[in-house]
């Protein structure tokens, strides 16, 4: 019965990791970037929603919070754009090492500037209580924490609206053009600005999505950031970096692995279980280097 | 005359796709030997399986009697197999730089290449190199961003700093002018003439293969179809249809 | 181009070549900036003093990162390798002089460095920062580990003495500096024997590497040692400067730094003056900021806590910038002034 709890609340957990891979995914796909910004993102959302839900425009605290996270979504879109724009395309072509450290630039930026606009003291969003109340949610026999309901859900809406864009519209077929061959695409009229606009835009969305759920779990600090990093790029990683949906059940499975082994380990080796995040990614780079779902590459000579 | 290289029934395949099926080939002592053949029929990937890159699902390399088919690159280099590629391979440094990276492949211990007599060294026998194949002008230029011409040169003398038994030369006049390419094949034959190197030659000018080669093999689809003096495949029925088609 | 050389320069000799100064005009700079660091202890008040060492042991670190990166062997576990050399450091300072705590941690940080080196045999490019972030943070969490049962987790390191004399701040800023003038050396000529240019070539064309006989496992071991050697001996400095270490003065972060601020913006492949200016830019940027910040604290009081913000963001800016408008850092700069004068008076 415990273990199935475990399994419960790592599969929960697993949603919103798989939501951070995502956003990591997209912009790896489309634009071969490394996104080493992707944890600050997160950091950057939950902090937005944090000040917008904070206006209290709204009574009610659910509805309240959920409007925080459209109006910060709403932000990050023209954030996007500046990211896209003023960092990102001056490197076209260049290094793949310039096209990550630039990432990284943005993550110092993000960071720097969540630090320096709301400090290093805990946070916590407005109605925390009300909206994830403290006592966990019965199911049976399973016992999970309240905030792996708003995980679970709003996976659910990005991934699914997300698949939607990329499977059945033209925008997605652009951007699969853009990621197979972003000359070829452009000599047929897609304009690969727009694209790589638009992926980073889904890629904040879903970076302040994930931020909501992290904050909500462990408190608004910059620790955030670091959790975001340490589990996208393992989650990634096991998708094979380049598959969307790798990259949720990716997510999923390194739930699973912290929950169940991970808690077990923790009683053995008091604190294990912050690093087996890092653990799973060094397996999985040693015997799978290109992930579950990546495609293998036979390099050329 | 003895063959230095054996390669013996030889598959590789990608996936589905075949890209050697069954290849038998045999280099002379000191003869230089042109492999021939339209594009995609698995010339390249043949000297890649000869240096180690692929592995042949089935089949065998033997080199002077050995058995190298597991051997790693590096170490088949050290036996003595030299290679320059169909596209050069140029890192950002001078073009002495790039040259005197061949120097490491016969050095065995680590002291001897953080020397600074090793280094001298390795710079005397790159300035030989260099006027070998007469680049002293372009000398302490960036070799990055040098013309085609220039750059195959550059990786011949890189082959040859640490004196290869044998040469695999993958197309080395593609991409050159006319002057160039009498350039190249002169070197070819002076390696060939003078300093006895058995030569493999991958090479799309027939007139190229007919002056210089000793004797040529005709590949298509993965497959061998000819084998002789430069003027019996060259009149060959079977080479003439693969190359223009029915 | 990093290496290309003006008209007008012919070398004669390879000796020449090798040399490290081309011109008289070069002994004159080498010989001012030398006195420069001579006489700066007697001039610049303790506080900088302690900048200036930061400095000193930041850029032999990243002199051994810039080698590796140069290899395109991306590590971003830099930090953790000088917690692994400061850490033993301070264990064993107590028992063993400063001679050979130093080397001793540089082979621990070595060994360890290739040890997590290993996976870029199978692995490529950016994987490898995946794996080295793992890096970081498991060795992070095992220096956390092993000093759980110590308060703080402060380790303290046995003060630096030469046959029982206690060294003062001075004469420690003297011996970093000869210390970093012996590394300075041994790196640059890595990177002009065939062993380096064989470390570049790896770097950007392993297959054609290895038609040269490059050994890609003991290739990458070697960089990975190397690099590993130099962060230990650097974090034994720092544990010798400081006094007292905790998994806390390494983190994550600083990792980057040493990367992005460190090899990139002072300039990737120049080993020494990249690296010497990459981390006078860390290290700089971190003084600017808490001074800006006490400065301005009075009027802007919510200023006080961010100081660690208004860093990163510099160092965030400061990288963009680097890559838009000067790609091979900073010490490219510095070529262009050497080369103005060079070619001075005819220098347009
Ligand atoms: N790494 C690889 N992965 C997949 N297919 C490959 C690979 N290398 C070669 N091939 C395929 O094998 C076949 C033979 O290619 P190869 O390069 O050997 O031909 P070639 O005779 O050298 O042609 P060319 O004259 O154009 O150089 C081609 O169809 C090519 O697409
Ligand atoms: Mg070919």
């Amino acid at each position: 019965m415990v273990l199935l709890e475990m399994v419960v609340m790592g599969l929960a957990a697993g949603t919103i990791y798989g939501v951070m891979a995502l956003s990591f995914v997209l912009i790896y796909r489309v634009g071969k970037i490394v996104n080493i910004a992707v944890g600050d993102m997160v950091l950057l959302g939950a902090y937005l929603i944090f000040a917008f839900s904070g206006l209290g425009l709204v009574q009610n605290p659910v509805v309240n919070l959920i409007l925080g996270l459209i109006l910060a979504s709403i932000f990050g879109l023209f954030i996007a754009v500046g990211t896209e724009r003023f960092l990102m395309r001056p490197l076209y072509g260049q290094s793949i090492l310039s096209l990550i450290m630039m990432t990284v630039a943005l993550g110092m930026i993000l960071r720097g500037a969540t630090i320096v606009k709301w400090g290093t003291v805990l946070r916590v969003f407005p109605g925390q209580h009300e909206v994830f109340p403290p006592i966990p949610l019965s199911i049976g026999p399973i016992e999970i924490p309240y905030v792996y309901m708003w995980s679970i859900a709003g996976a659910i809406l990005i991934f699914g609206s997300f698949l939607y864009l990329f499977r059945k519209t033209l925008f997605g077929f652009a951007m699969r053009a853009v990621s197979l061959d972003p000359e070829a695409a452009a000599t047929h009229g897609i304009s690969i600005k727009k694209i790589y606009i638009y992926t980073w835009m889904i890629a904040y969305v879903a970076a302040f999505l994930a931020g909501l759920v992290l904050g909500a779990i462990n408190g608004i600090t910059v620790i955030v950031s670091y959790l975001g990093l340490a589990r996208a790029l393992p989650a990634a990683l096991i998708g094979g970096l380049d598959s969307p949906g790798g990259a949720m059940l990716g997510g999923l499975l390194l739930g699973l692995i912290e929950h169940t082994v991970g808690t077990i380990l923790n009683a053995y080796i008091p604190g294990i279980r912050d690093i087996i995040p890092y653990i799973v990614l060094l397996i999985v780079l040693l015997v799978k280097p290109y992930g579950l779902f990546g495609t293998v590459r036979i390099e050329r000579v | 005359m003895k063959n230095v290289l054996e390669v013996r029934d030889v598959h590789l395949s990608f996936g589905g796709l075949v890209a050697l099926n069954g290849v038998n080939l045999q280099l002379k002592e000191g003869e230089i030997l042109a492999l021939v053949g339209p594009n995609g029929s698995g010339k390249t990937s043949l000297l890649n399986c000869i240096c180690g890159f692929y592995k042949p699902q089935k089949g065998s390399i033997i080199y002077r009697g050995e058995d190298i088919t597991r051997t790693p690159p590096h170490v088949r280099a050290e036996k003595g197999i030299g290679r320059v590629f169909q596209t050069p391979y140029i890192f950002h440094g001078t073009v002495v730089d790039n040259i005197m990276v061949g120097y490491i492949t016969q050095q065995k211990g680590l002291a001897k290449l953080v020397t600074m007599k090793s280094a001298i060294e390795a710079r005397k026998k790159a300035e030989e190199l260099i006027e070998f194949v007469e680049l002293e002008i372009y000398r302490n230029s960036p070799a990055h961003g040098l013309p085609m011409g220039i750059r195959k040169r550059i990786e011949l003398a890189r082959v040859l700093m640490w004196n290869p038994d044998i040469l695999l030369l993958d197309e080395p006049t593609s991409g050159l002018s006319i002057d160039e390419k009498r350039d190249m094949a002169r070197y070819i034959l002076e390696l060939n003439e003078v300093h006895g190197k058995s030569i493999l030659l991958v090479e799309h000018d027939l007139s190229l293969v007919h002056d210089i080669a000793h004797r040529a093999v005709v590949m298509d689809a993965g497959v061998e179809i000819a084998e002789g003096t430069p003027e019996e495949v060259v009149n060959n029925p079977e080479v003439i249809k693969a190359y223009l088609g029915e | 181009m990093a290496t290309s050389r003006p008209c007008g320069v012919v070398k004669e000799s390879y000796r020449a070549d090798m040399s490290f100064f081309e011109k008289p005009f070069h002994y004159w700079a080498m010989g001012l900036f030398v006195l420069v660091l001579v006489i700066l202890p007697f001039t610049a008040p303790e506080y900088y003093l302690n900048a200036i060492l930061l400095i000193v042991i930041f850029s032999i670190t990243i002199m051994g990162l810039n080698l590796l990166t140069q290899a395109h062997l991306f590590s971003v576990m830099h930090a953790a390798l000088m917690g692994i050399g400061a850490f033993t450091t301070a264990f064993i300072s107590h028992q063993v002089p400063f001679f050979i705590t130093m080397p001793v941690a540089g082979l621990m940080a070595a060994a360890v460095s290739v040890f997590f080196g290993l996976p870029s045999l199978r692995i490529k490019v950016f994987y490898l920062l995946f794996s080295t972030t793992a890096a970081q943070f498991i060795i992070e969490w095992v220096l956390n580990y092993i000093t759980r049962d110590i308060p703080g987790s402060a380790v303290y390191t046995a003060p630096l003495a030469v046959m029982g004399y206690q060294l003062g701040t001075i004469e420690q800023y003297y011996l970093y500096l000869i210390i970093t003038a012996i590394m300075a050396y041994i790196i640059a000529h890595i990177g002009r024997t065939p062993l380096g240019k064989a470390l570049v070539m790896m770097g950007e064309k392993d297959y054609a590497a290895q038609i040269q006989g490059v050994n890609l496992l003991k290739f990458k071991a070697i960089a990975f040692a190397i690099s590993g050697f130099y962060a230990g001996v650097a974090g034994s400095m720092w544990s010798y400067m400081l006094g007292l270490v905790t998994p806390e003065h390494f983190p994550f972060l600083m990792s980057w730094e040493l990367l992005g601020v460190g090899v990139i913006v002072g300039g990737l492949g120049s080993y020494v003056w990249g690296s010497v200016l990459g981390s006078v830019m860390i290290i700089v940027v971190t003084q600017v900021t808490t001074e800006l910040v006490t400065v301005l604290t009075p009027y802007m009081p919510w200023l006080g806590a961010s100081a660690f913000g208004l860093r990163a963001i510099f160092y965030g800016i400061i990288i963009a910038a680097i890559l838009i408008l000067e790609p091979e850092g900073l010490a490219n700069l510095l070529r262009k002034v050497k080369r103005y004068f060079d070619l001075w008076p005819f220098s347009y």
